[in-house]
């Protein structure tokens, strides 16, 4: 079956430093990301994750190579280009959460959607509709970040990724940070989304996060080596586990 | 500790540098004003004794001056010396005056005679002594532009008068136009070309010298009685106090603005040192946990903040009183040209010590007051950046239920983030307004309406001043009524009063007049009445007598009102044609016209071709000469208060915008990472600055409606004009407020240019 290709990411390449400190984060880097996907993206610490997805959504800039993202080539794009494009098309979730702490959460999650709409109570009511979601009651909504728990300033943070319908949603280990319950409802987030159809590329060292991916793409020294479809997530499936457990044995996890 | 403190200079350069400017552009005018508020007095003084300067001056008649007064003078009490000297008297029209004419009381005096007081010196000469010429007092030479080997022409009962000028003289008692005389030193064959000409009065002058506990004030009143009663009139009677005020007022005034403006200035750099710092330590509070936690205490940590600001302010300051130094002679020199003696400003070491001193401790005690709140965070909180004195905070603005735009209540939601930020922004927009708005009004006052300028300064402002005789002046009257020009009676007489002599309004009526320069009660109406000059209210009350003597007549007057009188010093009287021919005997031939629309060069030419009139001076081109003089002076000064004003703006703004883009750092690469571009965040950043600089300005310049009358008032009464005619006009205000609003933006905008280079990734790098 043919799948759309929503990113198309051809010899990239990155390096940080220069000189003798130079170090290639990847090189001659291909690879697809497919519409409707929770793509997740494992590999060990500085196999270069992290610099692949900000890549991928325009946050950073390859230093060779072209990425394609809904049919536009965004690697000629100046930065305030990118910012525009971002808009539509990317939602960011970030392990350290980065929540603006003088504003509500509603208020930050206006603030993203106010950059696509001017309809404020269309943004209202859908971000609404994502607190409900995400199962944020209407007084928390209101409060500052600094005031309310971990878990639930990241799904805050989600629902900011996703007020402007992004064409994909990109985590960077969006529960490194939290405990297991909280893990578990950002996670839970995620997949409801998913199943809603929203594609989401997320970054992550946790097996019990990737399971929520229907692929997990393994990196290691700036190459893919190993590309693994799960299937749709389902709460109780062993099979996935196991087949996810060996994948990553083989991966040398 | 050591190492702290560099940690935390270098960690702020651009900041401190800033602060650093401001510091030292506070010290360039605190010092230059302390300077000459020290060394302008001195100098007159110093210079007024090395010239041995008589303490009183009186000139009479050369014919009444009988042998034996000059013994009689130094007979009386309280003096010490006398001396006599010669010299010719005239109103001279001077020609050429900054390109116009203007009408002098003239000394000429013979430059080789032999003084024991009131000598001169020749501070500047072309050519031999011995060739015909004149040697001018520096205020002719500055102000009138008359340079040596040039010419210097006078008009003088209807004959020209020429001389060339040899030189520029320094003498301290008519050398500038202040006490209502100037003294011009002849050749002696130039005074020897007028000594017996008609058109001068050869009068005597006798200089006193008072013993060093007299009362001057007190002697030269002996001194006007004694002359009075020997039937002598005095044509001037002058005391070195009244003449020092009328050299010095303009350099007083100065000192006094100067100093006003250092302490503006002053108040706005200690709000900058203790928004920096209270910004610093929400910055850096992670960090001074830390360094709380192994071991530094609240004192070190205070002073690792406090230490920068008085590092940056002491060089700051020594900077800035150092470069004042290259400034003070410059100013020194614009001083000297209305003063009529120059100096050159050395270092003072009060001064010096009253700049540096003052501003440190003030901004120390400032700063360790704002650093206070160190001792009051604890170790663990600092670390996990709690401020358990401060509260969490509000939501401000809600985005869901706020009215307007959601870009707007983003702007809306920045400005009102920070109280320290707008408290600090609309200080300095509040204090920089004052600033502009009195240089606005001033520039309206002398260019759009120069009028209110001239007749503060001035008294009546006439378009041709005619002066006939008594055989032609039915016949001018006539020629004038029938050309349908508004004539109205009007000179000037020198009178004497009871402490010497002073210059006397006479007036037909002074209703017809155009200038009002009564400031208390009325002018006189009947012939009984007299209005007095200033310098008369303390001593004078509406309905007390007043005497005035001339030509040996004497009556008394009713004084009926105050007037204003900035060249005279207040030492000035108004009586009407009716009241001044009770002691003359006799009526003026003179007139003030106003054309109102007929062009005044060729119709003073008509009048002059008419023959009924001895002299036609055109009134109105020496106004204009005046207030083109006066205009590029104040235009000069009110460009360089607005060069300031933008300069401590950029600076102020610096470390604010600089704070700001710190302080939001992470707010910046979250808003870029979800779709911001720079140029949103710069003119959100602005955006948050903007409503706060409108309201500073805005609230100063409605303000101004009240202050600035004040503040003329206040500068002008200390020039002798109690009632100034300065408009205060809304437009300007508005105007000027927009103008500063808008220099602050663009500033602002110039400033968020960084923003540009935060990137959302480094956000990430750095988290």
């Amino acid at each position: 079956m043919d799948r759309d290709v929503i990113i198309s990411a051809r010899h990239l390449k990155k390096v940080f430093g220069s000189g003798e400190s130079e170090q290639v984060i990847y090189s001659d880097f291909d690879i697809d990301i497919y519409k409707g996907d929770f793509t997740v993206i494992m590999g060990a610490s500085g196999a270069g994750k992290s610099t692949l997805m900000y890549s991928l959504s325009g946050m950073d800039k390859p230093d060779a190579g072209t990425i394609t993202f809904c049919g536009k080539e965004i690697t000629g794009m100046n930065s305030d280009e990118l910012a525009v494009f971002r808009r539509r098309n990317c939602g960011f979730v970030f392990q350290q959460i980065y929540l603006i702490d003088k504003m509500s959460l509603l208020d930050n999650v206006i603030t993203a959607g106010s950059l696509t709409s001017r309809n404020k109570a269309d943004i209202v009511k859908r971000a609404n509709e994502l607190f409900d979601m995400v199962n944020i009651p209407d007084v928390t909504r209101r409060k500052l970040p600094s005031l309310i728990s971990g878990g639930e300033a990241q799904r805050a943070g989600i629902v900011r990724a996703a007020i402007n319908q992004p064409t994909a949603i990109f985590a960077d280990e969006p529960t490194g940070a939290l405990n297991s319950n909280n893990s578990d409802a950002v996670l839970d987030v995620f997949s409801k989304l998913n199943e809603n159809g929203q594609s989401i590329i997320m970054v992550t060292h946790d097996k019990k996060s990737a399971l929520r991916g229907n692929r997990v793409v393994y990196i290691r020294d700036g190459e893919i080596c190993g590309d693994c479809g799960l299937g749709k997530y389902t709460s109780e499936d062993s099979a996935r586990t196991e087949k996810l457990e060996s994948f990553l044995k083989d991966m040398g996890w | 500790m050591g190492g702290l403190i560099r940690h935390n200079l270098k960690k702020a350069k651009g900041q401190f540098i800033s602060f650093g400017l401001v510091m030292m552009i506070t010290a360039v005018i605190l010092n230059t004003s302390l300077v000459l508020l020290f060394q302008t007095g001195k100098a007159y003084d110093r210079l007024f004794d090395e010239l041995d300067t008589a303490d009183i001056s009186v000139s009479v008649p050369a014919a009444l001056a009988y042998d034996g007064l000059e013994n009689e003078l130094e007979d009386m009490s309280g003096v010490s010396d006398v001396s006599r000297n010669s010299a010719l008297f005239a109103s001279a029209a001077l020609q050429e005056f900054q390109g116009s004419e203007f009408t002098m009381n003239t000394c000429f005096y013979r430059l080789s005679d032999e003084r024991s007081l009131t000598k001169h010196k020749v501070s500047s000469q072309a050519g031999g002594a011995d060739d015909a010429g004149a040697y001018i007092p520096l205020y002719l030479s500055e102000l009138g532009g008359y340079r040596s080997g040039g010419r210097i022409r006078y008009i003088i009962g209807g004959e020209e008068y020429s001389f060339v000028v040899k030189g520029v003289i320094s003498e301290m008692q008519y050398g500038n136009y202040g006490t209502g005389f100037i003294g011009i030193y002849l050749t002696d064959k130039a005074y020897g070309s007028i000594a017996e000409d008609g058109n001068f009065t050869q009068i005597s002058e006798y200089l006193l010298k008072t013993d060093r506990d007299a009362d001057v004030t007190a002697v030269k009143k002996m001194l006007a009685e004694h002359i009075k009663e020997r039937g002598i009139p005095a044509l001037a009677l002058l005391d070195c106090e009244t003449t020092r005020k009328s050299r010095t007022m303009v350099s007083d005034t100065i000192v006094l603005f100067l100093a006003v403006f250092a302490l503006l200035v002053l108040i706005v750099s200690i709000f900058l040192a203790r928004f920096r710092i209270k910004n610093a330590i929400d910055e850096e509070m992670n960090e001074m946990g830390v360094f709380k936690g192994i071991g530094f205490t609240s004192r070190q940590l205070m002073c690792s903040q406090v230490v920068p600001y008085g590092i940056v302010c002491a060089a700051g300051l020594v900077l800035g009183t150092a470069l004042s130094y290259t400034l003070l002679p410059s100013v020194a020199d614009i001083l000297a040209v209305q003063s009529g003696f120059s100096y050159v400003p050395v270092f003072d070491i009060r001064a010096a010590g009253i700049t540096i001193g003052s501003i440190l401790l003030t901004v120390l005690v400032f700063t360790v007051l704002a650093a206070g709140r160190i001792k009051g965070l604890e170790a663990i909180n600092a670390v996990r950046g709690i401020d358990p004195h401060r509260p969490a905070g509000k939501n401000r603005f809600p985005l869901d239920s706020s009215k307007g735009p959601a870009g707007l209540n983003l702007i809306l939601k920045q400005a009102s983030a920070s109280s320290g930020r707008n408290v600090l922004l609309f200080a300095v927009t509040f204090v920089m307004m004052i600033l502009l708005a009195f240089t606005g009004v001033l520039l309206f006052n002398v260019n759009i309406r120069p009028d209110n300028f001239l007749t503060t300064l001035s008294e009546e402002l006439p378009d041709i001043r005619v002066q006939s005789d008594e055989e032609h002046f039915e016949e001018l009257k006539e020629l004038i009524a029938s050309d349908g020009v508004k004539a109205v009676g009007y000179g000037t007489v020198m009178a004497e009063y009871s402490d010497g002599s002073i210059p006397v309004i006479v007036c037909e009526d002074f209703a017809k007049l155009e200038n009002d320069i009564c400031y208390e009660g009325s002018h006189p109406k009947r012939g009984e009445e007299i209005a007095v000059g200033s310098a008369f209210a303390e001593n004078y009350s509406i309905g007390d007598s007043f005497r005035l003597t001339l030509n040996g007549t004497s009556r008394e007057y009713r004084v009926c009102g105050f007037i204003q009188s900035v060249n005279n010093n207040g030492l000035i009287a108004e009586v009407t044609d009716g009241g001044y021919g009770e002691i003359s005997g006799k009526q003026l031939y003179s007139l003030n016209l106003y054309t109102e629309g007929l062009d005044t060069d060729s119709y003073a030419g008509r009048l002059r071709d008419s023959g009924y009139t001895e002299n036609v001076s055109n009134a109105a081109k020496e106004t204009k000469a005046m207030q083109a003089m006066y205009s590029s002076l104040i235009t000069v000064v009110a460009a360089l208060l607005f060069i300031i004003t933008v300069l401590i703006i950029l600076l102020i703004l610096y470390v604010i915008m600089r704070s700001m883009i710190t302080s939001l750092k992470t707010y910046f690469g979250i808003s870029k990472a979800i779709g911001f571009t720079s140029r949103q965040l710069i003119m959100q950043t602005v955006g948050s600055i903007a409503p706060v600089v409108l309201m500073g300005a805005v609230v100063s310049a409605v303000l101004g409606i009240f202050y600035l009358p004040a503040m003329f008032d206040g500068i002008f009464s200390v020039i002798g004009a109690q009632k100034n005619n300065f408009e205060i006009p809304v437009t300007v205000l508005i105007v000027t407020a927009l103008v500063l609003t808008a220099v602050n933006i663009i500033i602002g905008v110039l400033l968020c240019r960084p923003i540009k280079k935060i990137t959302a990734y480094s956000l990430i790098k750095e988290g």
